[in-house]
């Protein structure tokens, strides 16, 4: 019988200094920057934050410059274990995060101590959190960029989900330059969303299809960094569309399924696809939808 | 069209993404304007329909692939299916240069075409969870090989003897879009 042991693994170069340990990964921890840019052309998706505003904000709390490696939590629940003193800086959902020394809620910041710990609770609004450390958390970088790329096997974190006793170091330096403007988003029960006509609008229907839009959706279970599928509240709107090529499709682009569910292409999804894109969201409703997580309701409107 | 423009290195042209009679073009609007953008993409366009592939090398890329076994547990299947021995869907499917229409799908996931029409075959019913880097597939037309480990429906006749997908390069795929592609038998 082959016992397979839990893999620790320290994450970054020997000599970098480690600063944390997970206790807890929560549901899926993994290290992003702004992504990995120039290789679509070789099926290579962009990874990176998925709520980019708050990954910025996370950053300059922490004192990094905008493009600085940092921690991206979904679904909360992360405990880590310091090491070393370090600032910390909590953003994303609004969730209650705690150290021994004191409670907060997101945005907040931490001057941890050596041995301290900070745990993550569960988001009471949105899904995403980011955590970020002064100096950088240290990864592979693969092609230009920190980010996790998990479906791929490579990036970030060893090209997978931080687990359970995994070694958390120091980056040791500071990435792109520091964020002109700063915003600090807010969380929305059931966001209305932006989109811009696209690709495919034209075959069908416009008037019919900002209707079954402006319905509620659900955001679904089986969705992901890959892409989140999205069913409609109401009747499903299975119109007759021409098979159609593969062509290059983009993050924030909305694909109709055949049986009337949409899906919403996120930074590790595809970087081409056979199904008609009938919308575009725009950037900042990108991350509203990503925020919504598994289970959230949101609303589509025409800009 | 694509090497057209490449070839111009625009500061305001990111990236350039071709796939089957499409080019996707990523630009900073904030280095040009859609006027400046729509004047060279036609230029381009004008200059790639006039001159067709010239000055464009095209390059071959030979490959070598270990045919059938546990490299390519789908041609046994694929021979049943076609009336042809394994013998004839290797010697086929090597006979021809393909043309790299673009990648996609997964990362280093290289679409070739057109393939003998003696070896049109379905997609697999129902997709495998995991395909192993490398492995080379028939889906009707196309012809081609998945870059890394990852899910699929292609009906696999064999796997590239050697790596063609590395993330750790500058240059991650040794196949590029607009590649002509060969294909050898390795025993």
């Amino acid at each position: 019988m082959i016992l397979q042991l839990p893999t620790r693994k320290v994450f970054g170069s020997l000599n970098s200094e480690k600063v944390a340990e997970t206790i807890s990964p929560g549901l899926l921890t993994t290290i992003q920057d702004e992504g990995r840019f120039g290789y679509r052309r070789y099926g290579i998706p962009p990874s990176g934050a998925l709520d980019r505003t708050s990954y910025h904000l996370a950053n300059s709390l922490a004192g990094n410059t905008s493009d600085t490696p940092a921690l991206e939590v979904l679904g909360g629940n992360m405990t880590l274990r310091f090491f070393a003193g370090t600032k910390v800086a909590v953003t994303g959902a609004v969730t209650e995060v705690k150290t021994e020394s004191k409670n907060s809620r997101t945005p907040c910041t931490f001057d941890i101590q050596p041995g301290e710990m900070l745990s993550l609770g569960f988001p009471e609004k949105g899904f995403i959190n980011y955590v970020a450390f002064d100096y950088g958390v240290a990864g592979d970088m693969v092609l230009g960029s920190y980010s996790t790329y998990v479906p791929g096997g490579f990036g970030g974190s060893a090209g997978r989900a931080i687990r359970e006793g995994d070694i958390l170091s120091s980056l040791g330096c500071r990435k792109g330059k520091h964020s002109s403007t700063i915003a600090t988003p807010n969380f929305e029960d059931s966001p209305r969303l932006r989109i811009t006509q696209c690709l495919h609008s034209e075959l069908l229907d416009f008037g019919r299809l900002s209707e079954y839009l402006t319905q509620g959706f659900e955001v679904l279970a089986e969705s992901s960094r890959i892409g989140y599928r999205l069913r409609s509240l109401g009747k499903p709107f299975v119109p007759r569309i021409p098979e159609l090529l593969s062509l290059p499709v983009f993050p924030g682009m909305m694909q109709l399924l055949p049986n009337g569910d949409l899906v919403v292409i996120l930074n590790d999804g595809q970087t081409t696809g056979g199904y008609p894109v009938i919308g575009m969201l725009e950037e900042d409703s990108i991350s509203k939808l990503a925020q919504a997580g598994p289970g959230g309701l949101v609303f589509f409107e025409f800009a | 069209m694509d090497y057209l423009l490449r070839k111009k290195r625009f500061k305001w042209l990111l990236e350039g993404v071709p796939a089957y009679g499409t080019l996707a073009l990523i630009v900073d609007f904030e280095k040009t304007s859609m006027h400046e953008v729509r004047e060279y993409v036609f230029g381009a366009f004008n200059s790639a329909m006039l001159q067709g592939q010239k000055g464009f090398r095209s390059r071959v890329v030979t490959l070598g692939v270990k045919y059938g076994g546990e490299y390519g547990p789908d041609i046994e299947m694929v021979a049943k299916e076609t009336g042809l021995t394994i013998k004839q869907v290797v010697k086929m499917h090597t006979s021809r240069i393909y043309h790299c229409y673009m990648l996609g799908f997964s990362p280093g996931f290289v679409y070739l075409g057109e393939l003998d029409p003696r070896l049109w075959v379905k997609r697999l019913d129902t997709p495998r969870t995991k395909v192993p880097a490398g492995s080379v597939g028939l889906a009707g037309s196309q012809t081609g090989f998945y870059g890394i480990s990852s899910p699929g429906g292609w009906r696999i006749i064999g796997r590239l003897a050697e790596r063609s997908f590395d993330v750790r390069l500058k240059e991650p795929s040794k196949v590029r879009p607009g590649d002509d592609v060969k294909f050898v038998e390795i025993r």
